[in-house]
């Protein structure tokens, strides 16, 4: 068989650039999801009623809780996976305050955080 | 000569079938891969294949949003698949992941045989190959029905080039079933290339069938135009051209000036034919600096479409100056592709804490219905059957206003215009996706992170809870 041209070898070798441009194909991360989520929370309270709530974990790695009443720290628990933890945190006082607990996977190093706001009358 | 003939036919068929496979299999590849469709176009097109296959027909107003709303959208793509899953006995939206990139594969033998009637075989192998390497075209070949519409664009063109002007028709009719917007711009291609060689009699023959089948189709779906206005209007006033609209125009305007200054010798009806295509498409890609009333990604493939054809004509020549244009349209094709080939383009619309926020929002009451964007909306009502307020319905949107802000408040700068939509539309419920940058805007105002979900080094999925406190949604304070 004759050689190829020029045009017939630049063709040739595209393709196959093509097909090893597909087998290269990564696709989006798929590793161990980590859900968190708050229950049994109230978004208003009475005076002298105390904050409760209740925080769901379900992952694959080790965390470390710490929940804020406002900017302030309030406790810290260590959680492993598929875990529910309950907090009751005193009567904040009138007015409108956060509630936030920082969720630090110990494996990654990462941490992220659930809230809720509360108005206490 | 005879045994160097059949050498050059060996030849010939061997690369064809190269670029055939090379083609099909980064189209197919990453449909294979994922084990969900990759486009959220794909899974409003799914619920209604999937009606179809339940009930055998398509209701006028969808039952499925909340409060109903007029359906427009032709229907032979939905029966299609819901025939697909039904002869081969697969779910609708396994049929779905493979429907349009096997058809859109397809387009690459076609394209040979369509530019082989008029040109020579060295063009046709040529035009197979831009075809089957362009990273645009490529993208496109997973979200929309427009894909069979690019197909059947070259049979119609045949039909037209050799005056069957009736077929012609007849298959803008049958491109027009599954998808108008294809059918109205191929309409118009037929229109600009018939007007520019008088042909009036010619026009009345290929248009008569396709009236009537449009009018057949929206005369008892007239009340649908009703949300039309609506649609129309905040489009043109509310959006300008975006920065990637500004970053391709200089490189579009060059792939379709070079071309024109290398094609030598007389315009014939094959050339005429797709000078109407290429210079129709770009002056729709332009009227983005007017309106983006034009689809971009949707046009800028219908472009890359028809310049294949222009610039396989362009660098067919021997010389060595179509060498160096094919072979630099070669590598920029191939570099562009291997930079996005990475990327969500051609993966599954959500990661997988995405979908577990999507699981999440389908375990709590019904009358939970969030606001989210149109990725996350499309896997929600599809896949869990739960209402949401983005949905993916384009055809027609009763209140444009309503859904262009609900759209907008993933892009929102500050927390007062964000604050502005919920209070607006009562919204109790928000989830966003990792990638919605307007995430971190809702701190500030009265609500409850309840929900999230990460992966490690990705930024989380997340539900928010609105508190509407006497009828009023306030910020919890000035702190971000």
């Amino acid at each position: 068989m004759e050689k190829l041209e020029l045009w017939e070898l630049t063709i040739v070798l595209s393709c196959l650039v093509l097909l090893l441009i597909a087998l290269t194909l990564s696709t989006l991360p798929k590793g161990p999801v980590t859900e968190a989520w708050l229950s049994d929370y109230s978004t208003s309270l009475g005076a002298g009623q105390n904050v409760s709530f209740k925080l769901h974990l379900n992952g694959g790695s080790e965390y470390e809780v710490i929940t804020f009443l406002d900017d302030e720290k309030q406790a810290t628990v260590r959680s492993n996976n598929h875990y529910t933890l309950s907090f009751t945190l005193p009567n904040p006082g009138q007015g409108m305050h956060r509630i936030t607990t920082r969720i630090n996977d110990l494996n990654s190093g990462d941490s992220h955080y659930l809230f809720f706001t509360v108005d206490v009358l | 000569m005879s045994k160097q003939k059949n050498q050059w036919q060996t030849r010939l068929i061997l690369i064809l079938m190269l670029i055939f496979i090379a083609g099909s299999f980064i189209r197919l590849y990453p449909a294979a891969v994922s084990d969900k469709p990759l486009r959220f176009d794909t899974y409003y097109h799914v619920r209604v294949a999937e009606l179809i296959k339940e009930t055998g027909f398509i209701p006028n107003f969808d039952p499925w949003p909340a409060g109903g709303r007029p359906h427009t959208y032709p229907p032979l793509y939905h029966i299609s698949l819901a025939l697909t899953s039904v002869a081969f006995n697969v779910p609708v939206i396994e049929v779905s992941r493979f429907f349009l990139p096997v058809l859109a594969s397809l387009t690459i033998p076609v394209a040979f045989w369509f530019a082989r009637k008029f040109r020579n075989e060295k063009t046709a192998l040529i035009a197979a190959f831009l075809l089957a390497i362009s990273p645009y075209l490529i993208s496109s070949s997973y979200e929309s029905p427009q894909v069979i519409g690019l197909l059947l664009a070259l049979p119609l063109a045949y039909f037209m080039m050799n005056s069957k002007y009736l077929y012609s028709g007849m298959l803008v009719s049958v491109i027009f079933l599954f998808n108008t917007f294809i059918a109205l711009f191929l309409s118009a291609v037929i229109l600009i290339f018939l007007l520019s060689e008088k042909r009036f009699k010619a026009m009345a023959k290929t248009f008569w069938v396709p009236a009537i089948v449009l009018a057949l189709f929206f005369l008892p779906r007239l009340d649908a135009f009703s949300c039309s206005n609506f649609w129309i209007g905040p489009f043109f006033i509310s959006k300008s051209a975006d920065a990637w609209v500004k970053f391709v125009t200089p490189a579009f305007l060059a792939m379709v000036l070079i071309p024109i200054a290398l094609i030598k010798g007389k315009t014939d009806r094959y050339r005429r034919f797709w000078y109407a295509w290429v210079g129709l498409s770009i002056v729709l890609f332009l009227s983005h600096y007017l309106t983006p009333i034009f689809h971009p990604w949707r046009q800028d493939s219908i472009l890359m479409f028809g310049l294949v054809f222009f610039f396989a004509e362009a660098v067919s020549g021997k010389d060595k100056k179509s060498l160096f244009f094919l072979a630099v349209f070669a590598l920029v094709s191939l570099f562009a592709l291997n930079s996005m080939y990475h990327s969500w383009l051609f993966d599954r619309p959500l990661t997988s804490n995405e979908y577990s926020l999507i699981n999440y929002v389908s375990t709590l009451p019904q009358n939970v219905v969030p606001l989210a964007n149109h990725d996350v909306c499309s896997n929600l009502m599809t896949l869990t059957n739960r209402s949401c307020l983005l949905d993916t319905n384009f055809e027609c949107i009763p209140d444009a206003k309503k859904w262009y802000d609900y759209e907008n408040f993933f892009w929102v700068r500050d927390s007062e215009q964000m604050r502005a939509i919920l209070s607006a539309y009562s919204v109790n419920t928000v989830a966003f996706a990792g990638g919605d940058w307007a995430q971190s805007v809702i701190i500030p105002l009265d609500v409850n992170k309840q929900y999230s979900a990460w992966l490690p080094n990705t930024p989380d999925a997340t539900l928010y809870e609105i508190n509407i406190r006497q009828g009023n949604l306030s910020y919890y304070s000035e702190r971000p």
